[in-house]
């Protein structure tokens, strides 16, 4: 019989005792951020900032990767369609694929990368070079002005570049399509919302809010629990970004499952 | 105020039976202290013997186990956020490695915690109390330079404007010199003597720096294994042959 050896043991409980206090630590940096985000004052300027920050830099590798994945996907979606006779269909599906599914993930995801690793350096370098404690010491409230507005930021601006996004992927999936079958624009608008109805869009919105929310919360959870000088920043990040993708994939099953 | 009257001196900060441990790690065990106002105190001691572990007790960035610690007459770990925060705005902290916050502009370092602290505070007023920093560590010509573009020295004074921009009545020290050549380390004593001199603050000054704590400590403390061994001025402090206390002397002028 295979036995566990008693150094083994020891690994799996201390990782089942860090899981459970990272679990409770979560959650109540969580609950604090919500005490703090209704308790003034509030921080509306450096709010706005982090919106426009979040939104602005996050544009350009948003504009390229749904613009690509519009278009190669409804490029490799051809052939199968074209097996049945129904290419007719192609802005249907793409649509669907892309308003559904594609638009949410991408943009989370991309926000998980680019953003929650910016958060999780960001907050990481300030909490090693005490510069979090400076803000203390100061009178200023640093888990308002650093964790609350980034929260806000990222929950509000990741469901409007999700529009973007999908904006975009629909522009390359026509142009793929215009140029494949010579569609008009009005055709392909028509066909792409003919299967589309609002409780889907709604769906894809408060997934969205879903995984800006958690993209902020763990971003800046790592980054203000930090330690340990560059390796603790450099960690943050890591972390931040390999735990929101995680969440992201099981908040996007959850979510599905419900609104179905 | 609430700080209590000794004699001709304002007695602004008392400590008491002060203890905190790290886990089975006992850090300070049962500090007794005073600060007056107008007074420069140096503790001194071994790397890990508890030094700034105390300096940020005061500042309640970190809570004792067991203690009283009374700042301007109120005890800090009694106090809700509120009043914490209030009773913060009297002290001002020079963190180890300055802290400076480096998104920020020199100015805007400066500025943010009038703004932050002083409600509906005029632009004229911030201008006047930020020159008024600048001008007291002489480096008004960075004003609109990042922390990045300045040096270590410039960084240290600028972090010291900083503590004084909310005119603290008490100022905390981590090792003012620490990284600075002897030059400049020199200039930072000059300082800190000008700034109790000119704001009438109370200070305690952590350091390893025998010269600093020669040239601005009024009283020094050297603290060992969580307990203050040696109290008194330089000379009474170091007229011993505690080997702690002489190992500190002799390594620094090379025996």
């Amino acid at each position: 019989m295979n036995t566990v050896s008693q150094p083994d043991k020891n690994i799996i409980s201390k990782r089942v005792d860090r899981f459970f206090i990272d679990l409770y630590s979560v959650t109540r940096f969580a609950l604090l951020f919500f005490k703090e985000a209704v308790t003034p004052p509030y921080e509306f300027q450096e709010t706005i900032k982090q919106c426009f920050y979040i939104g602005f830099k996050s544009l350009g590798l948003i504009t390229v990767t749904s613009f690509i994945i519009g278009m190669v996907f409804t490029d490799h979606s051809r052939p199968a369609l074209a097996d049945f006779g129904a290419t007719s269909w192609l802005p249907s599906l793409t649509g669907a694929a892309i308003i559904k599914a594609l638009a949410p993930l991408i943009t989370s995801l991309i926000c998980a990368g680019k953003i929650g690793s910016q958060i999780g350096a960001e907050l990481g370098s300030m909490k090693v070079t005490e510069q979090i404690d400076a803000m203390e010491v100061s009178g200023i409230n640093p888990f308002k002005f650093l964790v609350v507005t980034r929260i806000i930021a990222t929950t509000f601006m990741v469901p409007v570049l999700m529009f973007y996004s999908a904006f975009i992927g629909l522009t390359g999936s026509f142009m793929d399509i215009h140029f494949a079958d010579q569609a008009s624009f009005t055709m392909f608008i028509h066909d792409v919302f003919i299967k589309i109805d609002w409780k889907e869009i709604i769906s894809a919105v408060v997934r969205t809010v879903f995984f800006g929310f958690t993209i902020g919360l763990i971003g800046c959870y790592e980054g203000f629990n930090a330690t340990k000088g560059t390796v603790g920043v450099g960690k943050a990040a890591n972390s931040a970004v390999v735990i929101i993708m995680l969440l992201i994939f099981i908040e996007e099953m959850t979510i599905v499952k419900l609104f179905r | 105020m609430n700080s209590q009257q000794k004699g001709n001196k304002e007695e602004v900060l008392v400590i008491r039976d002060l203890y905190k441990s790290f886990g089975n790690k006992h850090v300070l065990k049962g500090i007794d202290f005073d600060l007056f106002k107008g007074e420069n105190v140096v503790i001194m001691g071994q790397s890990g013997t508890g030094k700034s572990v105390l300096i940020r007790i005061i500042a309640g960035l970190v809570e004792p186990d067991k203690d009283m610690v009374k700042v301007f007459g109120q005890e800090v770990d009694k106090l809700d956020r509120k009043e914490l925060i209030k009773l913060r705005l009297k002290i001002g902290f020079l963190f180890q490695h300055n802290a400076l916050y480096d998104s920020m502009t020199v100015r805007e370092n400066l500025e943010f915690p009038l703004i932050k602290n002083i409600r509906n505070i005029t632009q004229d007023k911030i201008n006047e109390a930020v020159d008024d920093v600048l001008d007291a560590v002489g480096l008004a010509e960075t004003a609109d330079q990042y922390p990045s573009e300045l040096s270590g020295g410039q960084e240290k004074r600028i972090a010291i404007a900083r503590t004084l921009i909310l005119k603290p009545e008490i100022i905390l020290y981590d090792e003012p010199t620490s990284a600075l050549d002897p030059i400049t380390s020199v200039e930072m004593n000059n300082l800190i003597n000008q700034v109790k001199k000119r704001y009438k603050t109370g200070s305690i000054i952590i350091t390893h720096d025998l010269t600093c704590a020669r040239t601005t400590g009024d009283s020094i403390l050297m603290l060992n294994e969580g307990k203050f061994i040696r109290k008194g001025n330089f000379e009474e402090v170091f007229d011993t042959d505690n080997e702690v206390v002489k190992g500190f002397y002799d390594y620094y002028f090379i025996k």
